[in-house]
Formats: structure tokens, sequence, C-alpha cells
């Protein structure tokens, strides 16, 4: 670790690898909304499809800090019906009872891994599971914007809405993806290409600014900045640094210049749909604006706060971040570090800088153990 | 019997200021005396260590700056002696043909990283015993 922010990078990232989703839970998460799926088109709802929406799509996956600590999967159900065919409320409710058909057929196979709930919620129903709810979207096809725009129901089952999670996940994934390329630009070889163990800077970005963000809003949940505006900010201000902590300073100096006005009017556009704005709600409740720039300048002091902290004290540093932070996923970071540190063969620099890279130019270290008594003189 | 020979108290001191530069030290009268700054990691404090050495004694290294701090609930460090002498090595480990530079004083360095680190968890997380601090311990 020869710099500062690659420190608080590793620590960052090693916090919020805590409230990701552990690799058993998404495949569990992945086999029970595929085997819905494949129910509904055996079931009499030919070319009916489910998949995964948001931030489980987009690999952004908090874990949210409530009691149980239960992660939300957001999905699509898809059911190819014409708009003129059905109501919300009607759509709304022959999902229902699919839901409800599904739960009943996995029970009576005697299946034991089958939701144990089923709840209705405004727009979407919920199954709950073992350590996870899946939400589930009932929409149908746009036909205005295919091949993947969608239809679903706003929060009266009143209006359509368009929407398009699959382009939007693909445009995510390309502003991912400049990482690489500005990252193969610096090196000569493409062997020297760093490869990410299962995030990219920009997931990684936009899982520090939501868990920011929800913990700051754990108590004004209604006035908490939606994810979805949080990750489009972000996928708009990266500019595809590989260090993650310069990329969350750098995400956030450029992101609140996305927020554009349109005929009077606050305006993010979903980037994979002009007519969808992200701040819609913000033209009605001026508070939610308002509520979004406190939480925008409280995260922007703290990495100030971070990014001036050479030389202050490792201890001072867990201190900030666990005061920002939940202490527990800080803590847990901090003990993986220890743990990689005991491993390693280090050497040192100039400065008394301890670097476990192979290539760093600092003196090899001789083994030892740290002794508790005093030995003979 | 081949016995390895102990490296000379100047030779010692050109090494560490060679790989350490801000060391300021002297041999004098058979002692090496010197203060080194050492920083382990970005984050960590700017440590000045003294340390002293003469032939046939064991190497002596205590931390004079900034003063070291206790865990909250810790009445002692861990891996001092009572003299305020860092703990570092377990004994037959070091030897008078090594070089300081290439193990006590990286080894100094290593105790201030686990030190901070210390100061956070009440656990010693690097080699050696765990002296928990009585109320240091982790969910």
């Amino acid at each position: 670790m020869d710099s500062l922010p690659e420190m608080l990078s590793m620590l960052l990232d090693g916090a919020v690898d805590v409230l990701d989703i552990s690799e058993d839970l998404r495949e569990a998460a992945v086999t029970a909304y595929e085997e819905v799926g494949a129910w509904l088109a055996d079931h009499g709802n030919p070319g009916s499809q489910v998949y995964p929406q948001g931030s489980f799509l987009l690999g952004t996956v908090v874990r949210p800090a409530t009691p149980g600590g239960e992660y939300d999967i957001d999905l699509v159900l898809w059911l190819l019906l014409a708009r003129e065919s059905i109501t919300q409320n009607e759509l709304k409710e022959r999902i229902g009872i699919l839901l409800d058909d599904y739960r009943k057929w996995k029970s009576d196979q005697g299946h034991a891994d089958g939701p144990h709930s089923l709840e209705s919620r405004r727009r979407c129903w919920t199954l709950g599971y073992q350590g996870f709810h899946l939400d589930v979207l009932p929409v149908i096809p746009d036909d205005e914007h295919p091949p993947t725009g969608i239809l679903l129901t706003d929060e009266n089952l009143f209006r359509w809405q368009h929407s398009d999670p699959i382009g939007y996940a693909a445009w995510f994934r390309a502003r991912s993806e400049i990482t690489r390329r500005l990252v193969e630009k610096r090196h000569a070889s493409v062997a020297d290409v760093p490869t990410w163990r299962t995030r990219t800077p920009l997931q990684r970005v936009v899982q520090i600014l939501k868990w920011h963000c929800m913990i700051t809003f754990a108590a004004d949940l209604d006035n908490r900045p939606p994810s979805i505006l949080l990750t489009t900010l972000a996928g708009r201000a990266y500019d595809g640094e590989p260090d993650l902590f310069t990329a969350v300073r750098g995400v956030l100096d450029n992101m609140t210049q996305y927020v554009e006005r349109r005929n009077d009017k606050w305006w993010v556009p979903n980037p994979a749909h002009e007519e969808e704005n992200f701040t819609d709600k913000w033209n009605d409740y001026p508070e939610r604006r308002k509520a979004f720039y406190r939480w925008y300048d409280q995260i922007t002091a703290t990495m100030n706060d971070l990014a001036s902290m050479e030389g202050k004290g490792l201890d001072a540093v867990y201190s900030r971040l666990a005061e920002t932070f939940d202490r527990e996923p800080v803590t847990k970071s901090y003990l993986r570090y220890a743990a990689e540190m005991n491993k390693q063969q280090l050497r040192m620099g100039t400065t008394g800088l301890l670097t476990a890279s192979a290539s760093s130019t600092g003196r090899r270290i001789r083994e030892h153990t740290f002794h508790g008594h005093l030995p003979r003189d | 019997m081949v016995t390895s020979r102990a490296i000379n108290l100047g030779l010692q001191l050109a090494a560490i200021k060679s790989a350490l530069p801000e060391t300021q030290g002297t041999v004098h009268g058979g002692v090496l005396r010197c203060t080194a700054v050492l920083q382990p990691t970005p984050a960590s404090r700017r440590y000045t260590a003294r340390l002293t050495y003469r032939h046939r004694r064991v190497p002596r290294v205590a931390i004079i700056d900034p003063p070291l701090a206790l865990h909250p609930g810790a009445t002692s460090l861990p891996h001092v002696y009572s003299n305020g002498d860092l703990c570092l090595y377990l004994p037959g480990q070091w030897k008078e043909s090594m070089l300081l530079v290439d193990t006590i004083l990286p080894w100094t360095s290593q105790w201030l990283l686990y030190y901070e680190l210390w100061l956070i968890t009440g656990h010693w997380m690097g080699s050696g015993h765990d002296h928990p601090a009585d109320t240091g311990s982790l969910k």
C-alpha cells in the first residue's frame, strides 16, 4: 500500500464487500426466480419471463440495515399482453393469483425451498425466502420501445409508465467498462491489467454511495434519494478511474452537474429511456431535493476528511470510517487487512512503509515472531 | 564449528542510513545509537524509534515519539518489556551476523502496524501471543 488513497480504497472495498450479497445467497435467489419463471411458462403463460432488474442485475447490492438484514431482489414478471387488453389493476391481481398458485404448487409437491410468504405491496408482489425477498413487479411489453422496453403501473395502479431495466443495465455495464479501456491504455501489456475479483470500481462506488445514503436516511425513508438516481448520476460522472477512493471523489466532484432543468423541472433522465425522469418527485416534493443535497454535502465532507488523514493513524482512520458507516463492516475490513499482512512476504521502503507487493523495491524483511518475554541479555 | 561473525557497527549504521535516509545516528565507544522515523502504512503516524545496540547484547528499541497510547480497557501495551523496549522476536531469531536494517528496524515498523490495529481491536493481530485487552473483544 503505497498511498493513502490506495489504503482507503482497500479498507472501503473490504467493508462494502461485507454488505454485498454472498455467492451462496445469490445462487439461491437465481434458482428461486428461475423456477418461478419456468413454472409460469409451463402453466399456461407462454412467452412470460421473469428476470432481475435494479441492483441485483447491476451488481450493486447492499445489505439493508434493517433487523435481519434481508436482501430485496427486484424482479420483473413480464406477461405477453397487449396494453389495451388489461388494466393496471387487473394485471396486478392476475399476477397475484399466479404467484399464489405457484406457492400452493410448491407446497403440494412437498418442496421445502418454496417461498414462505406472499405479500401484496403497492405495485409489486413480494415472495419471502430465507435471507432474501423477491419483489415481483408485473409488466407488459412496451410496443413503442422494442425489444426491451416495458410498461409498468404507477403507484396508484392508474397510469402506465415506461421503463427499460435491461437497457439500463447495458448502459451501466458500458460505463463500468470504461475502466478497463483506460487501464489498458496505461499498461504496456494486457497481462498487467488488473482483474477485479467480483466487482468493478464503478459497482463499488455505487455501493458506497448507497451504503452512506441508507445510513443517513435510516430514520427518514421518505426523503431518501432512490438508488436508481445515485446509480445514474454516478454512472454518468464516473471517468474510468481504477482506484476506488479516487473514483468516489471524482464521482462526487462531477455528479451534480448531471441534474438538469427541463421546462422548469428537475430532470435526470433514465439513460435507457429519455421519457423516464428519476427526479420527477423533486418537482412535487422540494424537500426531497434538499435532502439529496444535504446527503451529498455530508458524504463529500467525509471523503474530503478521509483524504486528509495521511499520517493520522490507522486507528484515527478507523474511527472516522466507523462514525460515518457501520462499525461491523469496517471492523471486518480491518481484520481482513491484518490477516492479509500476516500472510504476505513484506518489504520495507525508505520511510518504514511496509508493502506486500513482490514488485516493490523495498528491502525484504526476515521472518520473526513477536515475543512476549524478556530474552536473557 | 562455523560461527558467523558479528557485523561491524559502522557498517550496521551505514546500512540503516542507506535504507532509511532520515535516520540520525552515531557509533561511539562500541555503542550504536540511532533514531529512525518509521511509518508502516500511509495512514499510520510517523513514529520516531530509538535503537541502541552493542556487540554481544540484544538490540534495544523504544518508541520515543509520539507517546504510545492504550486500547480502552487495556492496562499495558502488548509485546513490550517492563522497561518500555519492544519485544520484537523470539530468542535465536536475531543474530549479530544479520543487518539491523533487515531485521530489527522492519520488525519495529511491523510492531507499529500491529500496535495501531491493537488500538482499534484490543487484539494483537501480528505473530506471537495475543494479549487481549480486558474489554477489547470484537463482535
